[in-house]
């Protein structure tokens, strides 16, 4: 049965009207589970050439002296790698992806508040990441001020800042765009009795998320500007030989960045949150704790970014201030942790890749955040900062917490986005060979930087080498286990078991109907009384069919 | 449910909202003639005739004086964020050149 | 599009004890479309914010060399900006309220009145520029770099914040030449009004903006 007339979808799932070619229908598409494909598509581009320019930054670093790239090179390969990296890859990240696909669906929505401006959030972000790679090839060549660009340098360079940051700006507003379409679809669009405390914990993360991107983009927006009138017209506010203040421009800088990596992190926390009540098949503990310690991550995660600039100038009393800052910001995150592992107590676990995903997520990102506590305090940091402790930390961090997460993430609800599933323990092998590759990665460097081998250097002395044959043997290993990730999942979709609405006995809103969605995601809205993970005796207590009826076209309701 | 409510707006609430403000800017621009004031009480007296006309504007032209209380709430935390982004940088910017070594007698 | 689905039936469920609940339609939610431009709003409040926070600490450091510029700046031409903006802060909201009452022809007047100003405002802003840069004062000037560190932060603080305020105003007047036009056709009217109501609220942030920083730049002297 079927409340939807069926008009609205017929005619307007595109925005300019409806197209025969099925290249126009995709990217002109204003359907949330399209755009979200059409993020994934171009994000996974970029990341793959990332992953590619650190490659030969690694095989640069494999022996001291230079082998193959020059020094200005180099500076270029690490800012390369950086930008796309943050603006390209993990800042659109997780709600761009898995966000923008699942958000309606857990609500109980037939679509997020403005899909034409989804839409356009993803042109923007096309249009950005046209101008940052036209910028590797025309002139002086990408930026190499790192993807921090601090002043006086970013200032001076001759490469092509402008245009680095002009695609960063954009890349900005469609985060900002993503980010007032679900705080809008959040408070709008939930199904009829879902009160905020009866929201999916990934929903809660995508809510704190969408208000980091509102409230934090527009700084660093304002930040680049004024990096380019500095450029172009020197108007003094970086510049110290007119009374400007570099150490500004790291202010301005961080307080968004800071933000940003809570940005990227807590909807990686919402999907543990989705994942290990279902394999545990109980309901998750602490459903309150999680949900407010998401939004208090994104308060207070506002208040600490002062621990970047420990050793840049900034005062004293302002570094003893943002230190204790950090080290309160950590107890959300640890509140979380508990309550992951108090679901995985005496629970019947599934162990499938998802599960093991999420776990081994827990064993780096925990690596990833303690040694965030080593360097928050100020003392240690100022043999530690700019070293590669601070690299492996964020590697830790981001790669080991957000990445890891978003594959976790990938292969939960792969059966739902594509109605296939992949081979399971071949998922699972290709957790096992990134982990290892991971780790003999990035550990090294932990040691190596507290032996004092410094970050974005081209060239090192003879001590470090060990560290980076290491690491650089590590890259290749995680390489190779990326690629078999890819290959799985490419021999899902090609010749997968078809998945059902609901393989993983899940609870969830997007479980409830078929794999994948049809177009009007629901064909009856339910009305929603019921916490999200209610299992009973190891099964869902409710089962719902939600799907369409598409027997009975324009059908009128009960 | 709710999905359309909108709320009242009256010419007059415009007009009397706009004749106050005429009156504070004329008050904001005479101000510097009227009192003598050093540069602290200067900018303590500019910030708060204009702080002011903003609680006009935004209570009466952007409606927010009968918006429902979600609209109150966000634009409160914003403001509250930016006191406190302020709040630290001011600190920074007294304490720069001031060394805060706690452990030296 | 929108009228054949706006004016849709609203979608009904039931509960389990057969109470009725209204489930929003995304096409058609005015709530929606306010808090959407809301939080646009907080984003140019942020962006506002954080240059008036660089404002501040330039201020900080170099007082006397901005009360000083402050009083080099034209009060004249500045207050009568103010008075201007102010005035189309209200033909902007009187035009609302005519929409709302279904008198058309009068709200397209306002909206016009209200362009007008704008564009007298930016003529007036160009008119202060050009003195500034007559008097050889504008970033990288030789004039002003021969200045006080202070007074060179304070002109380059100036022509940023004016500049990139202009900037909006201008960006406003196209929004309400869009308006006009979707006024005409039809598509903004007595019962879909959110699209102009937007607008005015647009134009009051760009107001707002304009309440700090004028007293900051021209009456601290």
């Amino acid at each position: 049965m079927s409340n939807v007339k069926t008009t609205f979808y017929d005619k307007t799932h595109t925005v300019f009207g409806h197209h025969e070619n099925k290249f126009l229908q995709w990217i002109f598409s204003i359907d949330h589970k399209r755009i979200a494909i059409l993020y994934g598509v171009v994000m996974f581009v970029f990341f793959a050439i990332a992953v590619m320019v650190a490659l030969v930054m690694r095989l640069e670093l494999f022996s001291p002296g230079q082998d193959f790239i020059g020094p200005d090179t180099y500076n270029q390969a690490f800012t390369l790698h950086g930008v796309i990296m943050i603006f390209l890859f993990i800042i659109p990240g997780i709600p761009a992806t898995i966000g923008n696909f699942l958000l309606p669906l857990q609500l109980g929505a037939r679509d997020v508040s403005f899909p034409r401006i989804n839409l356009l959030s993803w042109w923007l972000y096309i249009l950005g990441a046209v101008i940052a790679v036209t910028s590797l090839f025309i002139g002086d060549g990408f930026a190499d001020t790192g993807w921090t660009f601090y002043a006086p340098y970013s200032i001076k360079t001759g490469t092509n800042v402008v245009m680095a940051l002009t695609a960063a700006f954009i890349l900005g507003f469609a985060s900002i765009l993503t980010g007032i379409n679900f705080v809008a679809t959040i408070h709008r669009l939930r199904a009829p009795g879902m009160g905020f405390f009866k929201m999916p914990l990934m929903v809660w993360a995508l809510y704190s998320t969408s208000w980091i991107q509102i409230l934090a983009t527009p700084v660093i927006g304002i930040s680049l500007i004024m990096v380019m009138l500095e450029r172009t017209f020197g108007i003094g506010i970086f510049d110290p030989t007119k009374g400007g203040d570099p150490v500004l421009l790291e202010h301005m800088f961080w307080i968004y960045s800071h933000p940003a990596v809570y940005l990227m992190i807590l909807p990686a926390f919402g999907i543990a949150s989705e994942i290990v009540p279902t394999f545990c098949r109980k309901p998750i503990f602490g459903y309150h704790a999680i949900a407010i310690s998401s939004a208090m991550i994104a308060g207070v995660g506002y208040l600490v970014w002062g621990h970047h600039m420990y050793t840049s100038g900034e005062s004293d009393t302002i570094a003893l201030i943002f230190s204790a800052l950090t080290f309160f910001v950590a107890v959300p995150t640890g509140i979380k942790f508990f309550d992951w592992i108090a679901t995985m107590y005496k629970a019947s676990i599934d162990f499938k890749t998802p599960m093991l995903w999420a776990v081994g997520t827990f064993v780096t990102f925990i690596i990833g955040g303690l040694t965030g506590l080593i360097v928050a305090s100020v003392g240690v940091d100022v043999y530690l900062h700019d070293t590669y402790f601070v690299v492996a930390h964020f590697h830790y961090a981001i790669l080991g917490g957000v990445v890891f997460l978003m594959f976790a993430g990938f292969h939960y609800w792969f059966p739902k986005v594509t109605g296939k599933m992949y081979d399971d323990t071949r998922g699972k092998r290709v957790f096992y060979i990134i982990f290892v590759g991971f780790n003999m990665l990035w550990f090294p460097m932990f040691i190596a930087g507290m032996l004092g081998m410094p970050r974005r250097y081209f060239d090192y002395l003879p001590e470090f080498e060990i560290y980076h044959k290491i690491a650089t043997i590590g890259s290749w290993i995680f390489v190779v286990g990326l690629i078999y990730m890819v290959y799985n999942l490419y021999k899902g979709v090609k010749e997968g078991e078809p998945a059902g609405p609901n393989p993983w006995n899940a609870t969830t809103l997007e479980w409830q109907i078929p794999s994948p969605p049809q177009l009007e995601n629901f064909g009856t809205i339910p009305y929603v009384d019921f916490m999200p993970y209610e299992y009973k005796e190891g099964e869902p207590v409710h089962h719902m069919d939600l799907s369409v009826d598409e027997s009975k076209g324009d059908s009128s309701h009960e | 449910m709710e999905t359309n409510n909108t709320q009242e707006i009256k010419q007059s609430s415009y007009i009397n909202v706009f004749l106050l403000l005429i009156l504070l800017t004329i008050l904001t621009l005479s101000q510097p003639a009227i009192m003598h004031l050093e540069l602290a009480p200067t900018l303590f007296v500019q910030m708060g005739i204009a702080f002011t006309k903003a609680v006009l504007i935004i209570g009466y032209y952007m409606h927010i004086k009968g918006a429902p209380s979600l609209f109150k709430k966000m634009i409160f935390a914003s403001f509250i964020l930016l006191a406190v982004l302020y709040t630290l940088m001011a600190i920074d910017t007294y304490h720069r050149y001031v060394s805060a070594d706690y452990f030296i007698n | 599009m929108s009228e054949a689905v706006a004016n849709a039936e609203p979608e009904i469920i039931f509960d389990k004890d057969g109470n009725p609940h209204e489930v929003v339609d995304f096409n058609n939610d005015y709530i929606g479309a306010k808090l959407g431009f809301w939080l646009f709003l907080f984003t140019e409040i942020m962006i506002f914010g954080a240059l008036f926070l660089v404002f501040g600490f330039y201020f900080i450091q170099h007082q006397a060399e901005f009360v000083e510029s402050s009083h080099d700046l034209n009060r004249l031409l500045g207050g009568t900006n103010t008075f201007i903006l102010l005035v189309s802060a209200l033909t902007m909201g009187l035009s609302l309220v005519k929409l709302r009452n279904g008198k058309v022809n009068a709200a397209k007047r306002y909206i016009w009145i209200t362009i007008i100003l704008a564009l007298v405002f930016v003529t007036i802003k160009y008119f202060e520029w050009s003195h500034e840069i007559h008097l050889g004062i504008y970033p990288g000037s030789p004039t002003l770099d021969a200045m006080e560190n202070g007074t060179k932060l304070f002109f380059g603080m100036y022509f940023t914040m004016t500049g990139l305020h202009g900037l909006h105003i201008l960006i406003g007047v196209g929004v309400m030449l869009w308006v006009l036009s979707l006024i005409n056709n039809g598509k903004v009217n007595s019962k879909e009004f959110v699209v102009l109501e937007n607008t005015a609220l647009y134009w009051d942030l760009v107001h707002l903006v304009w309440v700090f920083l004028f007293p900051l730049f021209y009456l601290i002297y």
